[in-house]
């Protein structure tokens, strides 16, 4: 079917989020304590009895790109992330800079919503070293 | 449980060419298909098409006067074509039916003005996740984690491109350099248009039934959802659910990865057969930038890897192109590639993926193992 544009004014499944200061609301399984962005009933991981909670608002960018072709109506160039945040899941966000790409291993941390109502991660300036960005665990 | 065999093949060109329509485009791969089965008989139709409107495979197929039998359409995004032949093999397996079509048509261009518009009632493709993106970040991965170069990124496109030259019916047939790929209008960093599979209108078609002698053998097949894909992945997406299918995949032939001579595999960006070609085994995990770069998976080479000059060459409308894969594995393995042809290909692979569900590692994987008789 060709697609059929959802009125914005109806269902919106991107992240919830609440502000002052901006951070992502979620569940946690009370069992295996696994994250989820969906306001799910039971743990997709164990099946466990979840409990909603708010996510640390810094993370670690997994990887991030810069799209530069119009997509629906977006108007390029977005630069887009996934972001592993500190205690919670990976949630894909848009970068503060449109221009610049969210590198691999970099520390980001969460400053609300775009225009458009997309979570918008602002990238922590370190000394870029030759080194792998990335950590440990992803090694 | 029976033997599976292809009984005939056929695809329409792949070309930008709305204007035609789905219908006529089935009609050009169905006929083929039914000459080269010998028989325009079947006993059911899996189909495949994601963005192609309600009733679309009826409306084809009634013009070549299949009617009156059943018919199921799949959508499984990247890899609906492949999933109707895995339905349909499976149908004969297991005895449900004797002949069954299996096609997958797309009009892209029907469809979209440009790229794909991502779905806006999924969580990233309301944030603007186009494929390229995905892909894009997938690339932006593997240079800082395995220092997976441009040039790598590039070889890929420059060898799928001049492997696409022998092929007729792809879209895109010209030759490029590395250094045209790399100049090439930036989509997603850090793809380049050229590393990027453009939007073409086809259809492709298999015939399946019960093995016969001189049949190219279906010796196994399978077919997975992707698990969750989340925080805990150190691997890009699509890596596991590629490695977990092709293994589901081997086991059920009774091969492995180094006994096939030939492969045809989900280019859709450069960076997705460098990945895809690692879960299948060919390289260890961060070294498939190393494959095409080096030449083993050119023509010629010690592993093949789209001697029809894949996705990029053909372009990706999204329904046919599994069913592409089949009919040039099997053109292959019947030794009638023509200028493209892997001498003495004796087993060949075929693997389609696709996305666009977030939060999973893609929204299905088919990897088919085939082989021929000569």
């Amino acid at each position: 079917m060709a697609p059929v544009s959802v009125e914005r004014t109806g269902f919106d499944p991107r992240p919830r989020l609440r502000t002052d200061p901006p951070a992502i609301e979620g569940v946690r399984c009370a069992a295996c304590v696994h994250p989820s962005l969906e306001p799910v009933t039971r743990c997709p991981v164990c099946g466990g009895e979840v409990a909603p909670t708010t996510f640390a608002s810094t993370g670690t960018v997994f990887s991030g790109t810069v799209l530069r072709i119009p997509v629906g109506d977006r108007t390029p160039p977005i630069s887009l992330a996934y972001v592993d945040l500190d205690d919670g899941p990976r949630v894909l966000g848009h970068g503060n800079d449109p221009e610049q790409a969210l590198r691999p291993g970099q520390r980001a941390v969460l400053v609300g919503r775009t225009a458009e109502g997309d979570p918008c991660f602002a990238g922590e300036e370190t000394e870029r070293s030759g080194a792998r960005p990335v950590s440990e665990e992803d090694a | 449980m029976t033997g599976v065999g292809i009984r005939g093949v056929g695809t329409s060109t792949f070309a930008k060419q709305p204007q035609r329509g789905a219908p006529a485009l089935v009609r050009d791969a169905v006929a083929e298909a039914f000459a080269d089965a010998g028989s325009a008989h079947v006993d059911a139709v899996f189909a495949g098409t994601v963005f192609d409107g309600p009733g679309t495979v009826q409306r084809c197929l009634q013009t070549l006067g299949i009617v009156g039998v059943p018919v199921v359409t799949v959508e499984n995004a990247c890899a609906s074509g492949t999933t109707a032949f895995h339905e349909a093999v499976e149908a004969v397996r297991l005895g449900r039916y004797e002949r069954v079509l299996a096609v997958g048509v797309e009009t892209m261009n029907h469809t979209f003005a440009g790229s794909i518009v991502p779905e806006d009632t999924d969580r990233e493709g309301r944030s603007g996740m186009a494929m390229p993106s995905i892909y894009g970040m997938a690339a932006a991965r593997y240079g800082a984690e395995f220092g997976t170069t441009p040039e790598q990124l590039a070889a890929v496109a420059v060898k799928n491109y001049r492997h696409g030259v022998a092929n007729p019916r792809a879209a895109r047939r010209r030759e490029v350099s590395i250094n045209e790929v790399l100049a090439s209008r930036m989509i997603a960093d850090p793809l380049t248009v050229l590393q990027c599979c453009g939007m073409s209108d086809a259809a492709a078609a298999a015939v399946v039934g019960p093995a016969r002698a001189g049949d190219v053998a279906v010796r196994g097949t399978a077919l997975r959802s992707g698990g969750l894909w989340d925080h805990r992945s150190s691997k890009v997406w699509g890596w596991d659910v590629v490695h977990d299918t092709a293994t589901a995949a081997f086991e059920a032939a009774g091969v492995g990865v180094a006994d096939v001579d030939v492969f045809e595999v989900h280019d859709a960006f450069t960076i997705g057969e460098i990945v895809t070609t690692e879960a299948l085994g060919l390289a260890p995990l961060g070294e498939g930038g190393k494959l095409a770069a080096e030449g083993i998976t050119a023509l010629g080479g010690e592993s093949p890897v789209n001697p029809s000059g894949g996705l990029l060459s053909r372009g990706h409308p999204l329904g046919a192109t599994g069913l592409a894969q089949i009919a040039e594995i099997t053109w292959q393995l019947r030794g009638r590639a023509a200028d493209r042809q892997v001498e003495g290909a004796r087993l060949g692979v075929v693997e389609t993926m696709g996305g666009g569900a977030a939060g999973i590692d893609g929204n299905g994987c088919v990897v088919a193992v085939l082989e021929g008789s000569c």
